[in-house]
């Protein structure tokens, strides 16, 4: 009896053990269940929620601009028109994404990067032989929620057309049209290589006014974007020579309308690109700075340099240019020089100095005697075919000397006011 | 004789008290066993769904897979729950419903979880997104995932 009392006694520790085992247990499936909901709290997942808001901009902005290029077409060239169509349904779109979003205390503002004006700018340029349809904004996201705050990205959708060649086989009433569309999406450009004869709309125009429809027999892709239609018209009654085309494209996949021309005038226009490239293509979107890196002491000169030429050139006697300027903090004499480098060798065609204001941006009006400048031996007043222009900026004085920087304005601003940096060959 | 038995307890004592160690012993192993791993995992299943979710809704949104079945087609809804089913792995659940920004557009919804696959089970992850379609519809997406076999 003894013995059995003692027998309980040890046993009395194991349930002593079992008891602790259990509330152990109890303790470790409490302290997991915090552990579980901390983690689950610690999850948020706002890179999935700000990459799924701008990429979803950048669609918005994407039909903007459809709707924007169709009501100028429609509207005969109207910009102003065109812009409050598309800032409406991006307005549409910002309501949208506060509604949808609203537990998160979203706050979206976009703002024109030029003017600074809450605003996107539009661009729609259909008159020259490239063409370009354009929208551009800068889009700011905070989330309130999870502490997130100040994220920026830029947006650009863009549509470039560039008739290179067109024939007009008069006598046999043919026309011939080599073009290349490219778009601009995410930072690149992209060549558009699926279009039909349904996207695009041919006409020829004549001098006196007026255009023929051109019906479009065949299209063939190059690649690289680059396009061959071949086309036959039926002429008025009254005989008119055919001062150029129009060609209008609808791209299939985002119905975005470019237009362009062969019969304006005919302008040249070679632009410094963000890279320091002078480039033919007719448009660098909107902002400033595109000599980068800036004019200073520390560079002294800065050289733009085209692609080669794919044609000669011929010049006028007198090449005019404009840069819009502005110093950041004082007045800076620079001697600005445009040539060409034609089988190793520079050649000349003209230079102008101009004294740039400090915090005043204007207009700099330059002249380049191009018939006093330097050319190959059998060319005169030719860039020929293979050379690469070249745009040289050098400073020559500062006041006061020091560190400083000058900045080449580009593009339109929301009213439509042009900064249009540009030097017309011919 | 007394004090053999003295002896005897004791050791009995003793024995009770390593058996005690270990039980003590093996519930601390089962308690870090269970918080370092099991709960872990469940924690870590819940927001690599969440991710699936997000990664899936970019999917529909990048690809089109919107304008093809809801805007072109009728019975469009079909299409897409097969969309979705190729874009998901074959054990999860999931319920996508996509609001129009609209006051007359109905929401849609394709789903291929039994009815109450989402009120049983705690591991639902739910993402949204916004996605303006290429005829300017704007929609507001939500995309519930839960794995089968949970409940």
């Amino acid at each position: 009896m003894r013995s059995l009392k003692q027998n309980r006694r040890g046993q009395l520790v194991i349930i002593a053990a079992l008891i602790i085992l259990i509330l152990m247990f109890a303790l470790v499936l409490s302290i997991s269940r915090i552990n579980l909901s901390i983690q689950e709290l610690e999850y948020e997942p706002v890179q999935e929620i700000v990459l799924g808001i701008t990429s979803d901009f950048d669609r918005c902005l994407t039909y903007a601009l459809s709707l924007a290029t169709h009501k100028y077409n429609a509207t005969g060239g109207s910009l102003e028109e065109a812009s409050r169509v598309g800032n409406e349904f991006v307005m549409k779109w910002i309501d949208a994404t506060l509604n949808s979003y609203s537990n998160l205390g979203l706050n979206v503002t976009i703002l024109n990067p030029q003017s600074g004006a809450t605003d996107i700018a539009w661009l729609m340029d259909w008159d020259s032989r490239v063409g370009v349809s354009c929208v551009f904004a800068e889009f700011r996201l905070d989330v309130d929620a999870y502490g997130f705050k100040g994220w920026m990205s830029r947006s650009l959708t863009a549509v470039f057309l560039n008739i290179m060649r067109d024939l007009i086989d008069i006598n046999r009433r043919i026309v011939t049209v080599e073009f290349q569309i490219m778009e601009r999406k995410s930072g690149s450009f992209e060549p558009i290589s699926n279009l039909a004869i349904e996207d695009l709309r041919l006409t020829l125009d004549l001098t006196l006014g007026g255009k023929i429809p051109v019906n479009i027999a065949s299209l063939t892709y190059q690649g690289n974007g680059i396009y061959i239609i071949n086309g036959s018209y039926i002429p008025k009654d009254n005989i008119q020579p055919a001062e150029g085309v129009t060609l209008s494209v609808i791209t299939p996949d985002n119905n975005i309308l470019v237009s362009a021309s062969t019969s304006g005038d005919e302008w040249r226009n070679i632009f410094l690109a963000e890279d320091g490239l002078v480039t033919e293509a007719p448009y660098i979107p909107h902002g400033n700075m595109f000599l980068n890196p800036t004019l200073s002491h520390g560079q002294p000169s800065r050289i733009a340099v085209s692609g080669n030429t794919t044609r000669d050139i011929t010049l006028s006697k007198t090449i005019n240019g404009t840069l819009w300027l502005t110093s950041a903090s004082k007045s800076v004499q620079l001697n600005v020089t445009i040539g060409f480098t034609y089988n190793s060798i520079d050649y000349v065609i003209g230079y102008n100095i101009i004294t740039v204001t400090p915090k005043v941006l204007q207009p700099y009006h330059l002249v380049f005697n191009a018939a006093q400048g330097n050319y190959p031996g059998d060319y005169s007043l030719c860039i020929p075919k293979g050379s690469k222009i070249f745009m040289d900026i050098t400073l020559i004085q500062s006041n006061p000397p020091g560190a400083g920087s000058i900045f080449l304005y580009f593009g339109y601003n929301q009213k439509g006011a042009s900064y249009l940096s540009s030097i017309t060959l011919y | 004789m007394k004090s053999g038995k003295n002896v005897i307890d004791g050791q009995m004592r003793i024995l009770e008290a390593v058996i005690a160690s270990i039980i003590i012993f093996m519930a601390f192993s089962a308690a870090f066993y269970f918080i370092y791993s099991t709960q872990n995992i469940f924690a870590q299943e819940a927001i690599d769904l969440n991710r699936l979710a997000y990664n899936t809704l970019h999917q529909i949104a990048e690809s089109g897979i919107i304008e093809k079945t809801i805007e072109e087609e009728t019975g469009g809804v079909d299409q897409l729950k097969i969309a979705l089913q190729e874009l998901l792995p074959a054990n999860i659940y999931f319920n996508l419903t996509v609001n129009p920004i609209n006051p007359s557009g109905e929401p849609i919804s394709a789903s291929n979880a039994p009815a109450e696959a989402f009120k049983k089970t705690g591991e639902v992850a739910s993402a949204s997104i916004i996605y303006t379609s290429k005829r300017g519809n704007i929609y507001h997406m939500v995309l519930k995932l839960t794995r089968a076999g949970l409940w």
